[in-house]
């Protein structure tokens, strides 16, 4: 990399070198959190899938919503963590919810039953997992997929452009850093909505405005 | 001109007003409308016969006597081009280089050096510019002339580069045709009148019998093949009606679908020659025609092509003309009304074959081996069906298998090249076998009568052993029957014996200008065996009917009488065409001209110019000489032949005057039929080889077809079987149709699945 | 051990395995239709995971779209659900098979 290895720049070099360590400290916290999440939603998901009573099915799927937020935030993706468990968790589960209450189903063993196909499901659902898990080991390993280096990339970028020089301080350069979870804020997420994506927006609000109508229609009691 | 549609136009007028306006009128109006419509249309044909008279042949007809062989050649030649040695032989040379067989038949090597010779000349002579008769010519030919009239009347196909016209064409020999069809039919449409009153369905006979005249005016007026052919259908379909015209009769239902079915195959024939005519020549009408297989054939005479489609047309003449070997439907034709047989199976349709080959005379012309067979297959006709009737009892399977024999000279002739013989032959045979049929007719009207005086429904009123001695109870109808006998026998004076001792001169020179070999000389031997078999079944025909004790039941004798003069008024009318039909075209030897000749000379000209090259191929004979293109022979020599014609034609009535009226035989019954007479009275067992040869297989055939191959391998096999395989595999399928969701899903991510598995190791 | 892209990529991957199980083993419609939303969120996830990596915000307004089509799903199906419920008195889908053969 030429563009260091003068001067003071070199010297801005070493300093971010330093700060890499310090970035990977700080993502082991991350690391652990996302075992934890991942856990916890695959167990669920599983209960999900599991349970007898619909109602159990629903609150851990609630469950499932809560973690997948938690991993969004790691991903920097706050604003659809928040909508996650606005819309997901609140909205929609509690549709759910509703729904399962007022079948008001009492009896839940006989609606269930075993048959072939039930088993020919999970070797069909496995095979789709290691069929994507091949693909996935075929794929080449890409180093740069990981926060650190999206960090020290962003530096460099700032480096380039000038933002950053020999008289920026450590907080200048974490505010770089930390401007790669940016996108995922509210007010970018808007930004694009509102001006790139207009019009697939206004398509989604004409979108659920359509589903409303169906659901009352389809659910409003006949006149017999 | 354009009245001469007017001419189809009448027959179709009687159709349809009878046809679709007739039910309420009476018998009568119904059965003189249509007569007198036909008349009509006699008028027209005359009117138009005299039109053309009046225009100037611009072909030029032979002198009258002698060296007429130089003349003629000039004549026919026509300032177009001449016949030289020097441009046949270039002509010929011309093949030899594609046809080394050829040289074979001209013969040795001086001649051939000779040629040689003669081309090089020709072609130096060519090469100056030509002279006067030098040029090197094919036999091309110019079918139209003067008296060659065609009449549109609309456009029928026009598609592609096919622009066929519905046209009518009006020369010599169609006028003939037309005078000959319409006047007789005329005369048979009145007797009819009589003949057939009071029964049930006397309208519809007349609506048919006018729809055949329609046809058959289309048939000889047609200037296409098409045209003629529509005409040929045509009358077939009404010949079909008119013989099971009493279709309660079992017998005579089966005979009119043997006469369809029979004559489908000669039509068959008929519509490969087309087809060939088309690929090879891509027109139809007779003048494209003629003038294309002159101008493709011509320097290639006895190609593989014409002479296809000349064995072709011959299959269609033989199973309209009733030829061997499909001539066995017209005896069992006999099943229809009496009129019907004389106008239909004698007078006219069964002429069509001969008219379409002495139409196609270039054609035949063109093809040395067609004509040739066509030669043949009418002499072993004549001898053939004669013999069968020595045998017969039945008053008209006599006169039907004379009518067979008689038609096979009208084809000899034409195989010979003696067109105008045979059409000749063919007019005076309508006069005086018209005149037999109905002759015939009213012996059977007569003992049909007689019959019912007593009440007797199983003796047969048309065989010849239940008769005898009619001569005193029907004298007319006797006089004229004696008449139309002498003219069928060749007796001299009688029209008969004009046209048939034309037709065994022409076969006699022709035997006598292919060399003295005794197979050349066949055609007339047979003619003439033929000609004394005629006379004496004939005459054996008359002794049996006229002469004699009468045989009939006992008491019914009583019952005889003469015919309506109706019936009889048409017969004297035919009597008289019998006698006189025949002076029109009188033997060279007793008149300076011969008028039919003459007449017809304009439309076998062409032919004969090519059968004039033609011999001087084959045959080596000198240009101009061949006797095909006018054969004389010298005064003494026709009358030689005339007097062996007319020996032959007493020695038959000697025999027959010899066995039934001095020794007074009489016919034997059926169960002591005996020997080579009962082989004879069975008509050869033609029928039952037939039948075991041809219809047993057939139906054999078809059977299998229908069991095996229709009802199990197809109905059974691939129609069931499919419905069955689709029936039992969808069986099995629509288990997979649960109708639970969760199925379709667990099927479709399987899917999704295997199509990502592939991927992976693609 | 630093998260990478691949990390997601599995858990996303086994989170939509268990959904399709989940769709293809259980009767109860109800949660056959949430079995469909866990794959839906697999789905989410990896988008924005990428989104994240690839530092590119057009995943994320996808996801955003993606939960709306969800929301309109989940109240057309669960409209469906109550309309069958109330016709056949069952959730069983074993039992809704009326296009049978």
């Amino acid at each position: 990399m030429k563009v260091f290895s003068e001067g003071p720049r070199s010297n801005n070099f070493e300093r971010l070198l330093e700060r890499e360590t310090l970035s990977s400290q700080g993502s082991s916290m991350q690391t652990i959190m996302f075992y934890v999440l991942a856990v916890v939603a695959l167990f669920s998901a599983m209960m999900v899938i599991s349970r007898k009573q619909p109602v159990q099915s629903v609150l851990f799927l609630v469950l499932t919503f809560f973690c997948l937020a938690g991993l969004y935030v790691l991903l920097g993706a706050q604003f659809l963590a928040a909508i996650q468990i606005v819309v997901y968790a609140g909205a929609i589960m509690v549709l759910f919810l509703f729904v399962v209450m007022m079948l008001n189903l009492r009896d839940p063993d006989n609606i269930e039953g075993r048959s072939a196909w039930q088993g020919f499901g999970v070797i069909v659902g496995l095979g789709m997992l290691l069929v994507i898990l091949a693909f996935i080991a075929r794929s080449p390993s890409d180093t740069a997929m990981q926060d650190s280096a999206l960090k020290t990339e962003a530096v460099q970028t700032a480096i380039i452009a000038g933002e950053l020089n020999s008289t920026s301080t450590d907080a200048d350069v974490e505010n770089v850093e930390n401007s790669i979870y940016r996108q995922g804020r509210a007010d970018s997420m808007g930004g694009e909505l509102f001006t790139s994506y207009l019009l697939p927006f206004e398509i989604a609000g004409v979108l659920l405005l359509a589903a409303v109508i169906g659901a009352v229609g389809l659910a409003k009691k006949r006149r017999a | 001109m354009q009245y001469a549609v007017l001419l189809i136009l009448f027959p179709l007028i009687g159709v349809i007003i009878n046809g679709f306006f007739g039910r309420k009128l009476p018998e009568k109006v119904v059965g003189w409308l249509a007569s007198l419509l036909i008349g009509a249309s006699f008028v027209v044909a005359l009117s138009l016969a005299v039109q053309l008279a009046g225009i100037p042949s611009d072909v030029a007809t032979e002198p009258a006597h002698g060296g007429h062989a130089d003349a003629m050649h000039e004549d026919v030649i026509h300032a177009e081009s001449t016949h030289d040695a020097g441009a046949v032989a270039a002509e010929e040379l011309s093949h030899d280089s594609h046809e080394p067989a050829a040289t074979e038949v001209h013969g040795e090597v001086e001649s051939h050096e000779a040629m040689v010779d003669a081309h090089g000349e020709a072609e130096a002579q060519d090469v100056h510019g030509g002279c006067e008769g030098c040029e090197v010519s094919h036999p091309s030919v110019n079918v139209r002339h003067s008296r060659w009239l065609e009449i549109p009347v609309f456009t029928w196909i026009h598609v592609g580069d096919l622009d066929l016209g519905f046209t009518i064409l009006v020369d010599p020999l169609s006028v003939v045709m037309m005078l000959v069809v319409t006047g007789i039919s005329f005369l048979i449409h009145i007797y009819s009148i009589g003949y057939m009153a009071g029964d049930p369905r006397f309208r519809l006979f007349f609506v048919y019998l006018n729809l055949f005249v329609f046809f058959m005016l289309i048939l000889v007026s047609g200037n296409s093949f098409p045209v003629l052919f529509i005409g040929w259908e045509g009358v077939g379909l009404c010949s079909y009606l008119l013989i099971g015209f009493w279709w309660g009769d079992m017998s005579k239902a089966t005979a009119g679908m043997k006469a369809f079915i029979v004559n489908r195959i000669g039509d068959f024939g008929m519509l490969v020659a087309m087809f060939l005519l088309f690929h090879h020549l891509g027109t139809l009408t007779f003048q494209g025609v003629f003038e294309g297989a002159a101008a493709k054939w011509g320097a290639d005479i006895g190609a593989p092509a014409i002479t296809a489609i000349t064995l072709m047309l011959l299959m269609g003449a033989t199973g309209k003309s009733a030829q061997i070997p499909l001539y066995v439907w017209l005896p069992d034709a006999m099943a229809g009304p009496t009129p019907v047989s004389a106008l239909i199976h004698a007078a006219t349709m069964v002429t069509a074959g001969v008219y379409m080959i002495a139409r196609s005379s270039v054609l035949f012309a063109l093809a040395p081996a067609g004509m040739t067979t066509v030669a043949v297959v009418g002499a072993l006709t004549a001898i053939f069906a004669a013999t069968i009737g020595i045998k017969q009892f039945d008053i008209k399977k006599v006169l039907a298998y004379s009518t067979v024999s008689q038609l096979g000279y009208m084809v000899m002739a034409c195989g010979v090249g003696a067109f105008t013989a045979g059409i000749f032959h063919l007019m005076t045979h309508a006069f005086f076998k018209a005149l037999l049929f109905l002759g015939s007719g009213a012996v059977i009207h007569t003992m049909h009568g007689a019959l019912h005086h007593v009440h007797d429904h199983h003796t047969d009123p048309q065989d010849m052993r239940n008769m005898g001695g009619l001569k005193k109870y029907i004298p007319l109808t006797y006089w004229l029957f004696v008449v139309a006998t002498l003219a069928i026998a060749g007796i001299p004076g009688f029209s008969g014996f004009f046209s048939k001792d034309k037709i065994l001169e022409m076969a006699f020179m022709m035997g006598t200008a292919e060399g003295l070999n005794p197979g050349n000389f066949l055609p007339y031997a047979l003619g003439l065996i033929a000609a004394v078999i005629t006379a004496f079944y004939m005459f054996r025909l008359v002794y049996l009917t006229f002469h004699g004790d009468y045989k009939g039941p006992k008491g019914s004798a009583e019952g005889l009488h003469e015919s309506p003069p109706v019936m009889t008024m048409p017969l004297v009318v035919l009597a008289f065409l019998a006698v006189v039909g025949g002076y029109v075209g009188l033997p060279r030897v007793l008149s300076h001209v011969n008028h039919f000749e003459n007449w017809l000379y304009p439309v076998f000209a062409p032919a004969n110019r090519i059968l004039d090259v033609v011999a001087h191929q084959v045959h080596a004979i000198p240009p101009g000489q061949a006797f095909h293109a006018f054969p004389h022979p010298e005064p003494w020599l026709e009358w030689v032949l005339i007097g062996v014609s007319v020996v032959a034609a007493l020695v038959g009535i000697s025999i027959a005057f010899t066995m039934y009226i001095k020794k007074g035989l009489v016919g034997e019954p059926d169960e002591k039929q005996a020997g080579f007479g009962k082989v004879l009275w069975q008509k050869y067992y033609i029928d039952e080889v037939y039948d075991a040869l041809v219809i047993r297989p057939l139906i054999g055939i078809c059977r299998f077809s229908w069991r095996i191959i229709d009802a199990a391998i197809i109905d059974g096999g691939m129609v069931l079987g499919t419905a069955k395989a689709v029936h039992w595999v969808g069986g099995g399928l629509r288990r997979v149709q649960t109708g639970v969701v969760s199925n379709y899903a667990l099927m479709l991510v399987a899917g999704v699945l295997l199509v990502l598995v592939l991927f992976m190791f693609r | 051990m630093e998260l990478t892209i691949y990390h997601y990529l599995l858990l996303s991957t086994i989170l939509f395995s268990l959904g399709i199980i989940g769709v293809l083993t259980r009767r109860n419609i109800l949660i056959i239709l949430m079995s469909v939303e866990l794959m839906l969120n697999s789905a989410n996830l990896l988008l924005i995971a990428f989104s994240h990596y690839i530092q590119n915000a057009t995943g994320m307004i996808f996801v955003l779209f993606t939960m709306t089509v969800a929301a309109a799903e989940v109240g057309v199906g669960l409209a469906i659900i109550v309309t069958i419920f109330r016709n056949k008195e069952t959730i069983d889908v074993g039992k809704m098979n009326l296009l049978k053969w």
